[in-house]
């Protein structure tokens, strides 16, 4: 009994019969990958690929096929009717059939590799879902952009301006004011518009609005990071919970890369740490998943590294070659563990399709012409090349990659299709190339990339929706509307309802925080009882400050000596002081001083926690307890603190620790910060307080800092087991269905649903012009109005209310960002 | 639910409905999207072969279900203080089948009686992962494909929705019936296979984690009168149709979007939605399946293959330490999860036959791997995450029963779908290790077998990432051709 399919295999032997007329039609392209490499693997890949070469011959590149084996040539490209692959498979020699053994070819297979010959035998993969894969520069290069006309001022029009009119094309119209702030505010911030910010926007007639606009999203750090923590999520795997966490088979880098997206950290840098991580905070990327039980050689960490360094950062895919020899494009397997060898600790044996070779990777980078690595360096060394490398100012295929990534994060498609085949043409190489040149030439600030994108005509222009799903041509119309992320779909329910969770499952530590510090890291786990360390940090003051507030706490007691004077002490470390601290400063030097014990009979927990923020004329300065305190246990104390402490008040009655420098002790060492410290309460309490210290509000909990919960699952968040670089576009009937009778879509706006009554003060017309004004930045027009006015009746139940909001919530409108 | 006056909510036809499904699935289908690629090229067309089944039921002991303790008895050993463990290969008796000359142990009498019906298969052996975390054995036995992966692999399920569809329109063509994803250890593994993978989520699960609230799964959310549904429904509608983004001219986002509301809301809206409502059988039958979930799961996997569902998933849960995962108490906890299964299983193969389904309905029963009788831990290879106990003599009751996970040989019922009546397949040693020593079965040509009896080449393919991802390990399942009848 056996399967058989009629649809690819029979169209395609009924496109090879004869044409009507008796000659034979021209058949298109046949296309590598789906119609001969299956083929091959079948019957011949056994001793002609994945390495071997019986008889001389290797199948697996073109090079091999030409080249032939031992007895010659197998094909003649100019008469492919002689070719002797062709007798060998058909049988012609009864005494030397290929293959020797296991099931002969068919006659259409047959029938298919001469037709294959007769059109060349590529190899390439041409005609692969219109993907061209070929072999992509990676050097940079730069690019001269024609003079500014009108008001194609932006670089990026000025060079498209000419790939449109080549094409019978011009820019299309601008995008009206509200679509724009919508869009804008969606792509930069995840976040839909404030009404009347739209509305401003809207009235403001001066020539420079949209720039100013762009610029003011982007000026927000935290709203910047809150939004485009999911694109890199998804990229660099990461997430704070799920697979792995279990038993610390994987670490996030949440905190870091935060952090990263709010300061804007430099890509180059980015990559660096990412990539040769300086301290444990980044290393969650190049320590990947480590998991639990026998795993395919191709799935080592080391080898993890390889597929997503090359996948994220320079769009290629090492996953085939991470196996065998890529059949797909040029990478070998030894280039794949090339790479992973980069991060070995030990010596790391290849493996081919799951099985050993013997060999052992010698580390080296993918394009040679950016330089080497030095595979007999020790790893740190290699891991620091490596770092070097990737962000090589003549590596181009860094920012192209990343600059693309941008592209497509704006305008809906990238300029290389699909983003991770960086090999693949891009549209315009122009702009392709000049972005790129741009993000390397200025310090690569993303952000100016995005503003650059954000602030071109491109971007302004009126969306063009896609008329199809298959796009064939990566030719640029204008900007394609995109589908809300889960994130950003959970989000704006959340503003437009007011239901966002009080908590966030993971909590961001504000900007300026400290870390837990003890003199040493195993404190985290357990400190000898009775320790007392001390801590020191001098501050230097040109001018006289003008605000300064301090947030502490230590485990388990503390007390706090400026400049020789007594500040504060405490006992408890679950509770949290903030105190003024100036009145002890002063221009010039300032020591903070701190003397902290680990009480207890037994070894335990032991650290200190402090941040402050001090403002002078000059400007804003943060501290906050890291490694640039430093630590001694040998303080020369005249008494004990804790004898001291006034066991009614808690208060520390002696607070003289030190006359001067000749009393300092000699053996002060940096600060060790502990790893997972204290837990989620103290953490909590300590981030308030430093937030309301720097005059920041607490800022509304976000989807992406939240579990997923099933309808952020349904709607597309990825578990992060894979690396994620584009979302799907469409909604699928499964998620429909959880939209329209899911439980926590319909709780929300259960809850929602009264609070948006309230907000516009309960009458039917001002909730419908609140809500399209919220949701779609836009007024209803007259039909909406008047359809959604007879849904509410005069006056609005909360149930009639709830549904106006779902209906809004379910329009293409609201779902896009356009 | 469709009580509604409105034609367009009445049930549609079949074939409105499958336009609109591949309508909705071409939309899926976007240039990112994986596409076929032909399959079964070294198949001629004269040896195509006819489908055996349409439906599939598949039974998922998760956790572990120990062949020793079930389907394949071995020699017996009553708990007694002193007893030497290796002594022990079975803490149950064997009992006789309705297939001459078989047993099975005690505790499954409802399914010995129809065992007639089905083959058995004692000789299915899974991969060797490590003898750690069930979840990657789940993952394993459920994609085809031993985790981690570098694309997401899709379920079973998935697979099967993808390329065949759902047979009834009104019914979704994945339904995974009885597993939590949330609120439970391993959560997160778990996810991990529970999904279409690169397939896109159209053809993921639809999930049912409570059978007897299977109902809540196809009717407006609660609280909310099949009117107001109706109303909320054509309001959205008529909003839809005044936006103005209908005068951009072509969309396929957009109307993919409309489409997917559509299709939701028809399914939500058609009578066959019953089909998830257990209240609907008398007392006596649900009596019948067994008060436990997994039974009650049983009963709605019958009703939803009456009414056309395509491929569902029973499954006694995953909970980590729980059920089948019978690390302590092993052979109370055996007794207790063969009363569990006994009935329903049994239950459920009559109920298809006597309605005349089962022929086209492929019922199977398995599990990630078996356990063995030795106290936890590993002679060679201690399991750094299991706890190693004295293994020479039982001293106390918790200990009497299968322990360790155990990948040598497993067993599997296949029921209907064309397979074989009255077979036993494969052998296993009759003393330690009971490993499968004929006709071993390994995942990837189970998988085969079952596809192929839906009609599916075990090396069908779909692009994913310019490589071809196929159905089984790399297109290399092969079905067991002596299992088809």
């Amino acid at each position: 009994m056996h399967v058989h399919f009629l649809d690819g295999f029979a169209a395609l032997l009924l496109a090879l019969a004869p044409a009507q007329n008796g000659a034979p039609a021209p058949h298109p392209p046949l296309a590598f990958s789906e119609h001969v490499l299956p083929l091959l693997r079948r019957h011949c890949f056994q001793c002609h690929g994945g390495g071997k070469k019986k008889g001389g011959l290797s199948l697996e590149t073109r090079e091999g096929l030409v080249a032939g084996g031992d007895s010659g040539p197998v094909v003649d490209l100019g008469r492919p009717e002689e070719s002797r692959l062709l007798a060998l498979v058909s049988g012609a020699d009864p005494d030397l059939v290929m293959p020797p053994k296991g099931d002969r070819l068919k006659k259409e297979e047959v029938s298919l590799l001469r037709l294959w010959i007769e059109q060349g035998a590529p190899y390439d993969t041409g005609t692969l879902s219109g993907s061209r894969a070929g072999v992509a520069p990676v050097l940079p290069r730069r690019v001269d952009v024609p003079a500014a006309s009108g008001d194609l001022t932006n670089p990026i029009d000025r060079l498209l301006e000419p790939y449109l009119r080549e094409r019978g094309l011009a820019f299309p119209p601008r995008a009206d004011d509200r679509t724009f702030a919508r869009r804008v505010s969606l792509d930069l911030a995840g976040v839909l518009p404030d009404p009347a910010r739209v509305d401003s926007f809207a009235a403001d007639a001066s020539p420079g609005k949209d720039a100013a606009l762009v610029a003011e999203i982007l000026r927000d750090g935290d709203a910047y990071a809150e939004h485009w923590i999911t694109f890199w999520n998804d990229l660099l795997r990461n997430d704070f919970a799920g697979t792995g966490f279990i038993d610390g088979g994987r670490k996030t880098i949440t905190e870091w890369l935060y952090a990263a997206l709010r300061d804007n950290l430099p890509y180059d840098r980015f990559v660096r740490e990412l990539v040769d991580p300086p301290t444990p905070d980044s290393e969650g990327f190049a320590y990947g998943i480590r998991w639990r039980g026998r795993i395919n050689a191709s799935q080592v960490r080391e080898l993890q590294f390889a597929q997503n360094t090359a996948q994220v950062f320079l769009g290629l895919n090492l996953k085939c070659a991470s196996c065998h020899d890529s059949f797909v494009d040029s990478w070998k397997l030894a280039d794949a563990y090339g790479l992973a060898a980069v991060v070995a600790d030990a010596p790391l044996e290849m493996n081919r399709c799951d099985a050993p070779t013997g060999e052992t990777a010698k580390a080296k980078f993918l394009f040679p012409e950016v330089g080497e690595i030095d595979a007999s360096a020790p790893r740190a060394e290699r891991q620091r090349e490596l770092a070097a490398l990737l962000t090589h100012e003549r590596n181009g295929r860094l920012a192209r990659t990343i600059v693309n990534r941008i592209w497509r994060q704006l305008m809906g498609r990238g300029l290389v299709e699909p983003v991770d085949v960086m090999d693949n043409a891009p549209f315009s190489a122009d702009v392709l190339d000049y972005l790129a040149s741009d993000l390397a030439a200025n310090g690569y600030d993303l952000k100016r990339t995005i503003e650059l994108v954000a602030t071109s005509r491109a971007y302004r222009s009126r969306s063009v929706p896609a008329a199809s799903e298959v796009a064939t041509d990566p030719a640029f119309e204008g900007p394609e509307p995109k589908r809300m992320t889960a994130e950003v779909f959970v989000d704006a329910v959340w503003r437009l309802t007011g239901t966002a969770p009080e908590k966030p499952s993971i909590e961001i530590p504000p900007d300026g925080s400290g870390r837990w510090i003890w003199r040493d890291a195993s404190a985290a786990k357990a400190a000898p009882a009775g320790e007392r360390v001390g801590f020191l940090k001098r501050l230097e003051l040109d001018t006289p400050p003008t605000f300064a507030q301090a947030v502490l706490t230590a485990d388990n007691a503390y007390v706090l000596v400026v400049n020789g004077r007594y500040v504060v002490a405490d006992t408890d470390w679950r509770t949290v002081e903030t105190l003024d601290l100036l009145p002890y400063l002063a221009p010039g030097h300032n020591d903070l001083l701190v003397l902290a014990d680990n009480l207890g009979a037994d070894p335990n927990p032991a650290g200190f926690w402090f941040a402050a923020r001090i403002e002078t004329a000059a400007g804003r300065i943060g501290i906050a307890s890291d490694s640039s305190w430093e630590c001694t246990t040998n303080m020369p104390l005249t008494a004990d603190p804790l004898i001291g402490m006034d066991g009614e008040t808690g208060e520390c009655r002696f607070f003289r620790l030190w006359s001067g420098p000749e009393d300092r002790p000699d053996d002060w060492r940096p600060a060790a910060i502990l790893e997972s410290f204290g837990g989620e309460e103290i953490r909590s309490r300590l981030f308030a307080a430093l937030r309301s210290v720097s005059g920041g509000g607490t800022r509304p909990v976000r989807a992406a800092f939240t579990a997923a919960d099933p309808l952020q699952l349904s709607l597309g968040r990825p578990n992060r087991e894979q690396v994620v670089t584009t979302r799907p576009a469409t909604l699928s009937t499964l998620q429909a269905l959880d939209l329209t009778n899911g439980k926590v879509l319909a709780e929300t706006l259960a809850r929602g649903a009264a609070n948006v009554r309230a907000r516009a003060g309960g009458a039917s017309p001002s909730i419908v012009d609140d809500l399209f004004a919220r949701a779609l930045a836009r007024p209803a027009t007259g039909a909406e109005r008047a359809a959604a006015l007879r849904l509410l009746g005069e006056t609005p139940s909360a149930q009639s209310v709830e549904d106006l909001l779902w209906s809004v919530l379910m329009l293409p409108e609201f779902q896009t960002i356009r | 639910m469709s009580e509604s006056g409105d034609p367009a909510m009445t049930e549609p036809t079949r074939r409105d409905f499958l336009a609109r499904m591949s309508a909705a699935t071409l939309a899926a289908m976007t240039a990112r999207e994986p596409r076929r690629l032909f399959a079964a090229e070294d198949e001629a067309p004269e040896e195509r072969f006819e489908p055996t089944a349409d439906a599939v039921i598949l039974l998922w002991m998760a956790g572990g279900m120990a062949a020793t303790e079930t389907f394949d008895p071995k020699s017996y050993a009553a708990f007694e203080i002193g007893l030497e463990v290796k002594k022990i290969l079975s803490t149950f008796p064997s009992i006789p089948t309705a297939i001459d000359g078989v047993g099975v142990c005690e505790g499954l009498e409802n399914v010995a009686r129809v065992l007639d019906r089905g083959t058995l298969i004692r000789s299915h052996v899974v991969a060797d992962l490590g003898h750690v975390l069930h979840s990657r054995h789940q993952y394993h036995w459920h994609t085809g494909y031993v985790p981690p992966q570098t694309v997401a692999a899709p379920h079973m399920g998935a697979w099967i929705a993808k390329i065949l569809g759902p047979r009834d329109p009104a019914i979704p063509a994945f339904i995974d019936i009885g597993q939590r994803l949330e609120g439970i250890g391993e959560k997160e593994e778990l996810k991990a296979f529970h999904t279409a993978g690169f397939l896109g989520s159209e053809f993921g699960p639809f999930l049912v984690p409570f059978p007897d609230k299977g109902i809540e799964a196809v009717r407006p959310p609660e609280g909310m009168t099949p009117s107001r549904f109706q109303s909320r429904f054509r309001f959205y509608r008529e909003l839809a149709a005044k936006s103005p983004l209908g005068e951009t001219g072509s969309d396929y986002q957009k109307e993919s979007m409309v489409r997917a509301m559509e299709n939701a809301h028809r399914l939500l809206s058609s009578p066959k939605a019953a089909a998830f409502d257990l209240e609907r059988e008398s007392a006596e039958v649900r009596a019948a399946y067994g008060p436990g979930r997994f039974g009650q799961g049983c009963l709605l996997a019958r009703r939803l293959v009456e009414a056309g569902a395509r491929f569902i998933e029973v499954t006694t849960e995953y909970e980590p330490f729980k059920y089948w995962d019978t690390h302590e108490n092993g052979h109370t906890t055996a007794r207790d999860m063969k009363a569990a299964i006994d009935a329903p299983v049994a239950r459920l193969v009559l109920d298809l036959e006597e309605r005349g389904l089962l022929g086209r309905t492929l019922v199977v029963l398995a599990s990630e791997f078996s356990r063995d009788m030795i106290i936890e831990g590993r002679p060679d290879n201690v399991a750094p995450d299991q706890a190693i106990r004295p293994s020479e003599t039982l001293q106390e009751m918790r200990h009497y029963g299968a322990h360790r996970h155990f990948t040598g040989a497993g067993s599997v019922l296949l029921f209907g779908g064309g397979m074989k009546r009255g077979v036993v397949f494969g052998e296993t040693a009759p003393e330690r290790p009971c490993v499968a020593i004929r006709d071993k079965v390994s995942v990837e040509d189970l998988h085969a077998t079952i596809y192929r009896a839906l009609g599916i080449s075990p090396a069908t393919a779909f692009e994913v990432e310019r490589r071809p991802f196929y159905i089984t390990n790399d297109g290399k399942g092969t079905p067991v051709g002596a299992l088809f009848a």
